[in-house]
Order: C-alpha cells, then structure tokens, then sequence
C-alpha cells in the first residue's frame, strides 16, 4: 500500500470516528464498554487478591495447627489429616476460569484420597448463569456487542444512504474504504483492551511470566480483530443496515452464547465420563485384594513378613529392630495408594478427553478458542487442577509416609502393641510433637509460563484460521462492493 | 375469511422471501431442537448411571453383608447410596446438577468426614454452562424476538414504502396484523415442543 493509500485509510477512518462521536449511539456504547471493563477489572481483582490472601492464610493456619498437635501415637496422626488450598495465579485476576466451579481445598488423610471441596459456584446463586462480571466475560462475550452496535452499519450505511457510488467513484477502492472502516474499528479494540492489557502488565510484578502476559493480550487482541473482521464482512454483504445488524447480533448469538453451551452438552454426551461414585465400586474391588493396614494379621501381608524376617535374619516379629506395625502400614499406604492414583490418573484423562472434545467447537466459535486460550494461559484451566491433584497427593502420600516412618522407628513394637492395656501404657505408646516437623510447607504454583503458551497454541491457530478465511471474504467482498 | 387467508398468505411469502430472516427461524429451529434432544440424552444417561450404581451398590452391601458378622462391621462397612433421580420434565430444565452432586453414599462412619467427598462433574464443562430448553427460552427467545420484531416498522419506512402501504392497505390489521401474527406464529412454531 503506498503513502498516499494509507493517508486514504486514515481518512476514512478519521470519518468514521467523526460519525460516532455525532452519534449518541455509538458513544453510549462506547463509554458503557469503557466503564464495565475498568469496573470488571477493578472488582475481580479486589475479589482474587482477597482469595489468594484467604487461601495463604488458611493453609499457614492449617500448617500450624498440624505441627501444634500435642504427643501422640503417630497414626493418630495420619488420620488428623491436614489441609492444602489452591491458590490463584497472578493473571487469574482478569480470568478466574474455573476457580469458582472446582473445589479450592482438599482435606489430605491417610488411606483415602478425597475430592476437592468448597467450590464458590456452590455458595452463590443461580442468577450468575449467563457469566458472572469478569474482564474475561465482559472482553469475550460483551465487547464483541459492542464493536456490532457501533460498527455494524459501517459500510451498509454509505450504501443506504447512496452515498457509497459517490465515494468509490472518486477513486477510493473498496478495499481502502473497507480499511479505514476497520482501521476505525481497530483503534476501538486498542481502547477497550487499554485496561485489560495494563492491568495484566501489574502481575509482571507478583511473579507472572512476560511470556504468558503476552500470549494473554495477544490472544484477546487477535479474538477481538476476528469480530471486527466479521462486522466489516456482514456490513460490506448486506444492503440493508437492518439485514447487517439482525445477521451480526444473531451470529453473536449463535457464537458467544450457545457455541460455549453446545459445546460442552457435546462434550459430555460424546465421552460420558462415569463419575467418582462409580469408579469407586472399581477402586474398591481391587483395594479388597490389597488387606487392610490397621490389621498386622491380614493374609495379605505374609509374604511380606516372611521377607522382613529374613531380612533382619531373626525368627520373630517381636525380635524385629523396627515396628512391624508401623511397617505394614507403610507398605499397605503405598500399594493403596498406587491403586488409587492409578484410578485417579483414569478420571483426569477422560475429564482431559472430554475437555479437548469442547475444545474442537473452537474451529467453529471464536468464543470457544478464546475462552479456552484465556483459561490456558491465565492458569484456571481443568489443567490447572488437575495439577493441584497431582501435587496434593504427593503432599498427602509425604506426609503419611513420614509419620508411618516416625511409627516405625520411634515407637516400639512392644509399647505400640500393649497400647489399649492401661492409661500407662496408652501414654507410652505416644511419640514426641517435635516429629510433626516432617510436614512440608505447601504453595500451589501453576505451570510455567512457556509451559502455558505451549498449551495454547492450538486455540492461536483457531483463531488464526478465522482471520485468515476472513480476510479472504472480504477481500472477495471488497472487489464487488456496489 | 377467505380475504383474511389471503393477506396472511401474502404476508407468508413475503417473510419466506426474506432469506435472513428464513436463516434465522431455520437456526432457532436447529438450537431448540438440540436443547431438547441433549436435555433428553442426559436425562437417560442419569437415569442409566442410578440403575448402575444401584446394582452396584446391592452387590457391594451383599459383599459386606457375608464377610462380617458383627453389627458394629456391618454398620462400619456399609454404605448407603442416595440419589436424586430426574423428574419428568428434567429434560426441559437440567438444572444445576452438573455442579451440584445429585448422588452421594453414605456410611455410619465419621459423617462429617463425608463433606470431603463429592461426585462433582468435569468443572471446564460446568462453567461453560449447558444448554436446555429453559435457557433457550429465557435467554435466547426474547433476543430472538428482538431481532424479529425491531425493523417491523422501520424497514418499511427507510425502503421508502410505509406510506405508500399505509394508504394501500384495506385497513391496519390487513397489513401490519397479518404481517405480526405471521411473524409471532413462525416465532412459536420454532420453539413448539416436538
């Protein structure tokens, strides 16, 4: 394009911003957008950064009441279990994704692995169905309203009002004055994501990558060009304003608000996933062939014992240097817990399977690859958690482990096995506090940042796949305008 | 009658000529169909996974019936499954049971503890939300009105034709009645429970 055709577009564009400052519409609309967009950053900042600092506090809390506990025998220990809390990522303020829809904390005790508990979206209300006020609603799912009230008419209007053979014959080609209208259009898009990028710029500083800051801004920016893009097609196709308004808002009907919803219901129904109920009757079949850990007498664990006595070369269990007891329940924790993370590894796969499944519908709504790149990026995704899983139930299996390996050397078979004797001898048979050092301080730190972009490339080339046919409408378009 | 039939078959022709407006009716048609027919997919699916767990749930309570003796076993290991199973127009209103459990098994043992569990549904899914007919009609319909009915006046007026179909016209209703009532019936018939 030379100088001259450029200083055309920026004419054009001048033009078109002159026309919606005339009009009431457009500037309505336009501070509307502005005024939810710094308020929807503002408040879910507020709300995430109250999360984060509840979640902080909850789980020192739940550190030292842990550590706190007086003497006891060690098991009594394993089954007074202990807490770990997700804590949000930094970029969560702009999308907390699915913060709200999976449990926030887990409760960790010995032998079984519990669901995540205490989601948000149980304590509220129905009413925020349609999306609750967040900058990642209001960018996906408003704002392209936006750009259609104010932009629709772009094209169709200069045809309705016959002013659009007098511009193309005097030597504006179509294809500049589709242009200046999208490069008008454009400078709207940089306006409404003026909040949105500097407020992911201020989580640079609480430890965020730069990388996933940029995929981030890239992403609603590219989101955000494919409605623009969409706007100046229908707008250039329709010789009506009304056929061009009534086309646009049904398609971000069809686009914003059922494509998500479809492509969930599909989802689900394509990879039914049992859910944990059911699973469990699986899981439980196969822990019944593993013998119960409190019982030193279980079949199950005879060969096991046979192999400690050769081991230590002495012909009794009582000869042993080592608690027995505290051995079997170390053994038995973890061959349960491989069953059970092998079931559990199960469940996140066909969650993982059903999640891509919804993820495809991304090829046909923007809405989709968008929200699913933001969710991505931000760190909110059923990744994410399935993270947090993974790492609790490291931190579960440690800390059990410890306390069974505080059993077996610190407490003797003898003392453990006379316990329920007297008062004496239940007092004997406790260790000391100091051992509940062995817990580890837990934080939950999301993926790394190239680890997240990585994850995201597939929603980029979704979205990149709609500019392209796009652009290839309208250039199309753009030659048969009149 | 036969001249009422004649003004709104025109008024059907002409609204069939209109081809966005024939897209528009033709995709609500596509989305309320679909709300029904995955409303009534999952209502089967739970129906099917209750008849599941409670067979399931009858054997595992048989297991533990003849491997203990004891009523303290038998109350210790026993479980208890509770369900809320579908009602029969659930297919139109799934509801929130995608975020909240709406099947749980209890046991005697440490009733609080059991605040640990919960049969919760792929979260990703949750918050994208779902699509029943009572969304379609809440949320989708009245937009779905709006696009039909906003330039019903205004069309005519920016094509230049209002007034030359105002004095045209036999009487009001002859034109804008005919062409309202064709509009609402197409709009209805879209939404109308197969």
């Amino acid at each position: 394009m030379s100088i001259n055709n450029f200083s055309k577009v920026v004419i054009v564009a001048k033009d078109e911003w002159r026309y919606w400052l005339r009009s009431k519409l457009a500037m309505t609309v336009l501070a509307i957008g502005l005024v939810l967009t710094v308020a929807s950053v503002i408040v879910t900042a507020i709300t995430m950064m109250e999360l984060s600092h509840s979640r902080h506090e909850l789980q020192a809390t739940s550190d030292k009441s842990f550590v706190d506990q007086p003497d006891r025998h060690p098991h009594r220990m394993v089954h007074y279990g202990h807490y770990a809390f997700r804590t949000p990522s930094p970029l969560s303020t702009l999308d907390p994704g699915i913060d709200a829809y999976t449990g926030n904390s887990i409760f960790l005790e010995g032998h079984r692995q519990n669901s995540a508990m205490f989601a948000d979206s149980r304590q509220g209300t129905a009413l925020t169905k349609l999306g609750s006020l967040t900058p990642a609603f209001i960018v996906q799912t408003l704002a392209p309203l936006l750009l259609i009230l104010i932009g629709y008419s772009g094209i169709s209007r200069e045809r309705e009002s016959q002013t659009l053979s007098y511009l193309l014959s005097q030597g504006t080609s179509g294809a500049t004055l589709i242009a200046g209208k999208g490069l008008a259009l454009l400078s709207v898009v940089g306006l409404i994501l003026t909040p949105l990028t500097v407020s992911a710029l201020f989580t640079l500083g609480s430890g965020e990558g730069l990388l996933a800051v940029t995929s981030f801004v890239l992403g609603y920016a590219l989101y955000l060009i494919v409605w623009v893009l969409l706007i100046l097609l229908a707008s250039s196709v329709f010789s009506k304003n009304s056929g061009s308004f009534t086309a646009l808002a049904f398609v971000w009907i069809l686009l914003c608000i059922v494509m998500p919803r479809v492509a969930s219901t599909s989802a689900s129904t394509a990879v039914p996933s049992a859910g944990k109920i059911e699973t469990d009757f699986a899981v439980k079949a196969e822990l019944r062939k593993l013998g119960d850990g409190h019982n030193t007498n279980d079949p199950a664990f005879k060969q096991f014992k046979q192999s400690l006595l050769n081991k230590y070369n002495v012909s009794s269990i009582d000869e042993l240097p080592v608690n027995f007891r505290g051995l079997v329940a170390s053994e038995s924790e973890a061959k349960l817990t491989s069953v059970l993370n092998k079931f559990a590894e199960q469940r996140m796969q066909a969650e993982l399977k059903q999640t891509k499944v919804s993820r495809y519908f991304g090829w046909v709504s923007p809405m989709v690859a968008i929200r699913s790149l933001s969710m991505i990026v931000v760190g909110t995704s059923i990744e994410t958690h399935h993270r947090f899983l993974r790492e609790t139930e490291q931190l579960r299996f440690d800390f059990v482990q410890g306390l069974n390996k505080v059993h077996v050397e610190k407490l003797s078979y003898q003392d453990d096995m006379n316990r329920n004797t007297n008062t004496a001898a239940t007092q004997k048979a406790r260790v000391s506090a100091q051992n509940w050092q062995i817990l580890q301080d837990f934080t939950f730190n999301v993926d790394s940042s190239k680890a997240r972009a990585q994850r995201s490339i597939p929603a980029f080339l979704q979205l990149f796949l709609w500019i392209a046919v796009l652009l290839g409408g309208i250039k199309f378009v753009g030659r048969r305008l009149l | 009658m036969s001249y009422l039939l004649k003004q709104l078959a025109r008024e059907w022709r002409f609204l069939l000529r209109q081809k966005y407006l024939v897209v528009l009716l033709v995709c609500t048609f596509v989305m309320s169909g679909f709300a029904v027919f995955s409303g009534l997919s999952e209502v089967t699916q739970q129906k099917q996974t209750i008849e599941r767990l409670k067979a399931a749930d009858l054997t595992d309570l048989t297991n533990v019936q003849h491997k203990y003796e004891d009523p303290g076993s038998l109350a210790y290991y026993s479980f208890h499954l509770t369900y809320s199973s579908p009602s029969n127009l659930a297919f139109a209103a799934l509801g929130e049971r995608d975020i909240y459990p709406w099947k749980h098994r209890l046991n005697l043992l440490a009733l609080e503890g059991q605040i640990y569990e919960s049969d919760a549904q792929n979260a990703e899914l949750a918050q994208a939300g779902k699509i029943d007919f009572v969304f379609v009609v809440s949320a989708l319909a009245p937009l779905i009105v709006i696009l039909l009915f906003h330039d019903l006046f205004a069309n005519e007026r920016t094509s230049g034709r209002h007034d030359l179909l105002v004095t045209t016209a036999k009487s009001y209703f002859a034109l804008w009645g005919a062409r309202i009532t064709v509009r609402s019936v197409s709009y209805t018939q879209v939404f109308e429970y197969r």
